[in-house]
């Protein structure tokens, strides 16, 4: 019997609004946990009827901390509704400013949202269990964690002017070239920024060997993954095929995606406005897969720059080769992508073409439908736009990466609550481990609640005494 | 910027936006020397504002009662409430159709229970609450929020874009259509209308730096009218630009009209100026706005 109900509200150091119920029951166990999104803004019906254009610019209100992903994915849509694939310029030019997003959105996600909790511990004064905490207790290391961040934001504004929301990609291409003034500035700093980042790869190391017994009770379970891929099945962030791997690891599903619908359905549940996607062929809840940092490093067997590949090998050592299931191991594989990232700005600016002014295709031969999709630093982001043949759209769907995660962040919070959390005194600390359960996905709950979707759906209908009266299906 | 500036004590709280102004904030080298910020979700493990705040900056739209609610309570709390960013300022971009069919279906989607209730739009702010600064922005620069925090009173902010930008508008360089962004390339120096690009700088409030425009974007008018528009129609708003083109440009005058339906206007300058319409809101006179 639940007779108590403590509510998290609002859970903090994520991004978007959240909340947490913890229902107890009389002998101060828990009995459920839940992880309700309340924020809901309606994008993709605003969207009909504008241009095709347009939505490069609109798309990427839809986040602030990672808006790169969405005026990259709008514009690789357009790419394919206008029917005017970008010169091979452009696409490093895009890749690059990509790159800069996922530095600056996993640096500030590792040291100002997460880090805390690691390096100040979960049971630290809230007070000062934050990012000026983090200025008292090392403020050496606080300093280059901005750097870091601010490296990755001056990569974005080096070509898109504004950091946030920038104005830089278009259908065909992107409108600005890439001056060799810019590039070497941006080289300048690489080194430093790599140093920093293999600091960070160091510390969450550590904190993983000294706090082993904490990585192995906190919310391991099994799912699929899910991310791009190389066609050799490398780590891919910026274009490739979608694939699909199983818990034991093992090959699902490759394929475009432009066909993804074949492929993924989602769930809803009345506690929460982020629906729950799932793989269509095992069903709800069996389907269900995680995205982002881990699951993207699961999913990749190598990783095309050096260093980044050494740190993905003894990665894979920690379960012998077979997917790692520790919701911790997130801020781990986020670090080793973001060596991964720094890598790859140097491979982007040692390509000849980088400086090259052939950055538009503005031949066009419009298609009207295209999907556009890109790895957000948090996971599969993907834009799918039908227009008439005037470029307006009659149809959007956008499938956002942190909902993904929305089964494994429900799933981890239950879990977290019925091994931390304890009556009839429950501590601040404790509850701090259930939203950090939701924290080390790093969601972003402003772009996952953006829609209402247009995906085959399933609603299961629950009674007043809570039983599953009846299950409807789109 | 000087590093000596001491910010009150301060608290920033997001109701329906995207956390682009939180981020911008963040970006001001300021505000980390300073334990002054009181609370905020994004970065910040305290659960809620504190009774005797300074400040509170205000982001994001209000489109759940529950955004009400948290709106109305950080109110009473705070002595001084700042309204941040356009959705603050409008109800921002998920006001720019907003369609309740949308809510509806996805309502009779499934039933939602112990969620907070929609509303019919996205409504800004002073619908609801006494406003004492406005700072619009999409999002605005670090420079402008530390401002705003600091030294509001007696702010100096350039009036229209042009005014920080430094191109040079030419007289006899007229384009014939709007390809400026097909080009690829800018010359610098010289102005982006005068290149071909529909850059709503004439007519948008300044304070940005210019920040677009000099480096070759053009402006999309995320500041919002400047000073002389503030209590004008859209179309008031749109005949100014109108005159800008016709007067620099031999862009026909159905390209001209084309433009004007632009993202840029609806999304920024056309929803500011729309709710100058509205008559149950209190007039948002120039001495409120940075």
């Amino acid at each position: 019997m639940v007779t108590q109900k403590i509510t998290i509200e609002p859970v903090t150091r994520i991004e978007g609004h959240a909340k947490v119920t913890v229902h107890m029951k009389d002998d101060g166990s828990v009995e459920h946990a839940y992880f309700h999104v309340n924020e809901f803004r309606g994008f993709e019906k605003f969207c009909e009827g504008r241009l095709v254009t347009e939505m490069q610019q609109i798309t990427p209100r839809i986040c602030g901390i990672c808006p790169v992903s969405h005026h990259l994915a709008a514009a690789k849509a357009g790419d394919v509704v206008l029917g005017c694939p970008p010169p091979r310029p452009a696409s490093l030019l895009r890749e690059l400013m990509h790159m800069g997003q996922i530095i600056q959105s996993h640096g500030m996600h590792f040291f100002e949202l997460a880090g805390p909790d690691l390096l100040l511990g979960f049971d630290a004064d809230p007070a000062t269990r934050n990012v000026v905490g983090l200025i008292q207790a090392d403020p050496d290391l606080t300093v280059k964690a901005v750097r870091l961040r601010k490296f990755g934001q001056s990569i974005i504004s080096e070509l898109g002017e504004r950091s946030i929301h920038p104005t830089f990609a278009i259908p065909g291409g992107v409108n600005r070239t890439l001056p060799a003034e810019g590039r070497d500035r941006i080289l300048a700093q690489l080194d430093e920024q790599i140093a920093t980042t293999q600091l960070g790869i160091k510390i969450v190391k550590d904190w993983m060997e000294a706090n082993a017994e904490t990585v192995q009770k906190f919310a391991v379970f099994p799912t699929g993954y899910f991310g791009l891929t190389t066609p050799d099945h490398g780590l891919e962030l910026y274009d490739g095929d979608m694939r699909l791997i199983g818990r034991n690891g093992e090959p699902l599903e490759t394929f475009s995606a432009q066909n993804y619908l074949d492929y993924i359905a989602e769930h809803v549940e009345s506690w929460s406005y982020l629906k729950f996607p799932y793989y269509k062929k095992l069903g709800f809840p069996e389907g269900v897969y995680r995205v982002g940092p881990l699951g993207r490093i699961n999913l990749a067997e190598h990783i095309s720059t050096p260093l980044a590949n050494e740190e993905l090998k003894l990665f894979k050592a920690i379960n012998n080769g077979m997917p790692v299931e520790n919701t911790l191991a997130y801020h781990y594989a986020r670090m080793i992508e973001t060596l991964f990232a720094c890598e790859r700005v140097r491979v982007l600016l040692a390509d000849p073409d980088i400086l090259s002014n052939d950055i538009l295709n503005t031949h066009q031969e419009p298609t009207g439908h295209g999907v556009g999709v890109i790895e957000a630093p948090r996971g599969t982001l993907t834009h799918d736009y039908h227009a008439d043949e005037l470029g307006r759209l009659t149809k959007v769907n956008l499938i956002v990466s942190t909902g993904h995660n929305n089964y494994a962040m429900s799933k981890a919070v239950d879990m977290v609550a019925k091994e931390y959390v304890r009556g009839p005194e429950v501590k601040e600390g404790m509850l701090n481990r259930v939203e950090h359960a939701i924290r080390a996905h790093d969601p972003c709950l402003s772009c996952s609640t953006h829609a209402f979707g247009q995906m085959p759906i399933e609603i299961s209908i629950i009674d007043a005494d809570g039983n599953l009266a009846q299950t409807i299906k789109r | 910027m000087e590093n000596n500036r001491e910010l009150p004590k301060f608290a920033v709280l997001q109701l329906s936006g995207c956390s682009g102004c939180e981020v911008s904030l963040l970006n001001s080298d300021e505000w980390i020397d300073n334990v002054n910020l009181v609370y905020m979700p994004l970065v910040v493990s305290s659960n809620k504002i504190p009774d005797d705040v300074e400040v509170l900056l205000v982001s994001g739209g209000v489109r759940t009662d529950e955004d009400i609610h948290n709106l109305r309570k950080g109110r009473s709390r705070a002595r001084r409430l700042i309204a941040v960013g356009t959705c603050a300022l409008s109800g921002g971009v998920a006001q720019i159709r907003d369609d309740h069919p949308a809510r509806e279906a996805f309502l009779r989607s499934s039933h939602r229970l112990r969620l907070p209730d929609m509303l019919p739009h996205a409504y800004p702010l002073d619908r609801f609450v006494p406003i004492d600064l406005y700072l619009p922005g999409c999002p605005p620069t670090p420079e402008l929020f530390i401002t705003a925090l600091t030294q509001a009173e007696d702010a100096k902010i350039a009036s229209i874009v042009c005014q920080e930008c430094g191109r040079k508008k030419l007289q006899d360089m007229r384009p014939a259509s709007i390809t400026g962004m097909r080009s690829g390339v800018t010359l610098p120096d010289i102005c982006l209308i005068n290149q071909g690009y529909f850059c709503v700088g004439t007519s948008t409030r300044g304070g940005c730096g210019a920040l677009c425009t000099r480096p070759g974007h053009a402006c999309v008018g995320c500041r919002g009218p400047a000073n002389p528009y503030l209590y004008r129609e859209p179309a008031f708003v749109q005949d100014n630009l109108r005159k800008v083109f016709r007067r620099m440009t031999d862009i026909p005058e159905a390209e001209i009209n084309e433009a004007l339906d632009s993202p840029w206007l609806s999304l920024f300058l056309d929803q500011f100026t729309d709710y100058t319409q509205d008559e149950s809101l209190p007039l948002r006179t120039k001495d409120k706005f940075i």
